[in-house]
């Protein structure tokens, strides 16, 4: 079960929390400790194309999935494509306050209406002709005298579901059972919390990194702290991976995890907290952290880098930082949104990661990494960069020093892509704890294929 | 110096090295929408983005449409005809039914006014 074994390393996300000189937000005492049965996943489930064909058919058109950001279609007749496996998504503003997302195909012979993203005055088919409104009413029939047996009035532009949260645009291609409301549950009151709301922020960075592996592989890889020490070796000197809190609430799809920064790894050699904190402060100074002295005003190098995180952010004027706990503004606080939306919470960092299948290919994903950050300017909202399956997250150095720590982990997605197919056992075994995010999103994915 | 017009074309020193003006300055140039000027009888597009100047034939080179209800986004513009996009740094084609580039003038600007090269 996700509950930390008495012998896992101390200090536990709670002891942390009782040393925060200020108010601890209650979203951050919450306990998500659900049992998940520690099995070994099926390793087929990864490249098995009719595993793959099963999700075409049953998760992605039934399931709430983040399509794009508000600020990316900002005036009326922008839109976006969104493209899941072999679906694909119009998504259109059609009036100031009203999102649409129109199956991407005209309803003459089926071509696509659009092949990029942009802005429409209308959708007229590239083929023939034909046209529809922005709001998905059909506007004209090519040779109209030749269609007596269409009725124009029904001749719409067929919808999926939408609905926002967040600042962003969901959809659900073919009709869910629930509201995204009451899918999102504890997530979504979880950005109540005071300088949290993701509406309140905007995309200023926005890269779709290619990955020769599954859309899961890419995504697990995200959701646990437990490689650091070995993937990111760096990092271990101030980022405590096994002490990291993983909650996993009963009936939830969704999970979060909170991995503690400013304390050394328990995997390594124990560190000064002067040490810790000059590490901590290595990828905002450079070299210059090697001068550092602990103030004297902090009681641990934790509580030094959050103050100096503090003082940036409120110099930056960035609202509630001056309130926040150290956990909120150097931790990683992560919800993992089944089943392939993961946002950060809080100042720790402002990224946002959605993993899809590139088409029907279960071997090729596309992850996108996005900065959601406060402050950001609603009117240069960049695009997408594509980054090849082979090229350097370097080729995009709006990244910062994320660039370094993306490479790092994409050097083992096709790797593990390759490896899962000539595993010769059943599949991944799991850490109980550390890996029951993994082992619930399967869970989870599972209740969606109607596979329990 | 022609501002509009054929007429006036190759009567002037600038237009031995093709450089027009445009008749409007940086501020007549809308955000994310392109401006229709008229520079030496061709139809010219002036478009924005940041603050670069581009210019652009007025003409889609995937079915020939105006491009002037277009939408100006990210150094791009999007045909609101059948949705091709393309570069307005040097007209490549970004996606949409066409691989054809679009035409692309050289811009100078100059105490605020800008010029084209046609």
């Amino acid at each position: 079960m996700p509950q930390r074994s008495r012998k896992a390393p101390q200090p536990t996300l709670d002891e942390m929390l009782a040393h925060e000189k200020r108010a601890v937000p209650p979203v951050l005492a919450e306990r998500g400790e659900a049992e998940v049965p520690v099995e070994p996943i099926d390793r087929r489930r990864y490249f098995d194309p009719d595993f793959a064909a099963l999700e075409n058919a049953r998760l992605w058109p039934k399931t709430w999935q983040m399509a794009c950001r508000l600020e990316d279609i900002p005036e009326v007749g922008d839109y976006v494509l969104y493209d899941i496996a072999d679906i694909s998504l119009i998504v259109v503003r059609s009036a100031t306050e009203t999102i649409k997302a129109f199956f991407n195909a005209c309803l003459h012979r089926g071509r696509a209406l659009r092949d990029c993203d942009g802005t429409a005055e209308e959708f007229r088919c590239p083929f023939h002709g034909f046209t529809w409104n922005i709001d998905g009413t059909c506007k004209k029939l090519v040779n109209e005298w030749d269609f007596a047996h269409i009725d124009k009035a029904d001749f719409a532009l067929p919808e999926a579901r939408v609905a926002t949260w967040g600042g962003f645009v969901f959809v659900c291609p073919d009709g869910c059972k629930e509201s995204l409301e009451e899918f999102l549950g504890p997530v979504s009151e979880a950005y109540e919390t005071r300088g949290w709301s993701l509406a309140e922020r905007v995309k200023v960075a926005h890269v779709q990194k290619i990955n020769r592996c599954n859309w899961k592989i890419a995504l697990e890889a995200f959701i646990e702290s437990f490689h650091v020490t070995e993937t990111h070796a760096s990092a271990a000197p101030y980022l405590g991976d096994a002490n990291t809190q993983y909650d996993v609430w009963e009936g939830v799809p969704h999970t979060r995890m909170i991995s503690p920064r400013g304390l050394a790894s328990p995997n390594i050699e124990p560190l000064s907290d002067e040490q810790v904190y000059r590490e901590g402060m290595r990828p905002a100074l450079g070299d210059a952290a090697d001068t550092l002295t602990l103030p004297e005003t902090a009681e641990s190098a934790r509580e030094a880098i959050g103050a100096a995180r503090r003082k940036s952010l409120v110099e930056q004027g960035i609202p509630f930082a001056g309130e926040a706990t150290d956990c909120e503004l150097i931790d990683t606080i992560q919800y993992h949104v089944f089943p392939n939306l993961v946002c950060w919470a809080g100042w720790g960092s402002y990224l946002v990661y959605r993993f899809r299948p590139l088409g029907t290919d279960p071997d090729m994903s596309v992850m996108d990494i996005l900065f959601v950050a406060p402050g950001g300017d609603p009117a240069d909202v960049p695009e997408p960069q594509v980054v090849g399956p082979d090229a350097s997250l370097h080729e995009a150095p709006q990244l910062g020093g994320y660039c370094t720590v993306f490479d790092e982990d994409s050097a083992n997605l096709a790797a593990l892509q390759r490896g899962l197919k000539t595993m010769r056992t059943r599949g991944p075994v799991t850490g109980d704890y550390q890996e029951a995010r993994i082992r619930h999103f399967h869970a989870e994915l599972d209740k969606s294929l109607g596979r329990t | 110096m022609p501002i509009f017009g054929s007429l006036m074309e190759g009567m002037t020193g600038e237009s031995e090295t093709g450089w027009q003006r445009a008749g409007v300055v940086i501020g007549d140039i809308p955000a994310t929408r392109p401006l229709a000027v008229m520079v030496a009888g061709r139809g010219v597009l002036l478009c924005r983005s940041g603050r670069e100047v581009f210019a652009i034939g007025a003409q889609c080179p995937h079915a020939g449409q105006s491009l002037a209800g277009g939408r100006v986004r990210s150094g791009t513009i999007a045909c609101p005809h059948h949705g091709a996009r393309f570069r307005l740094s040097d007209g490549a084609s970004l996606g949409g039914p066409t691989r054809r580039a679009l035409v692309t003038h050289e811009v100078r600007i100059e105490e605020g006014e800008v010029w084209v090269r046609v």
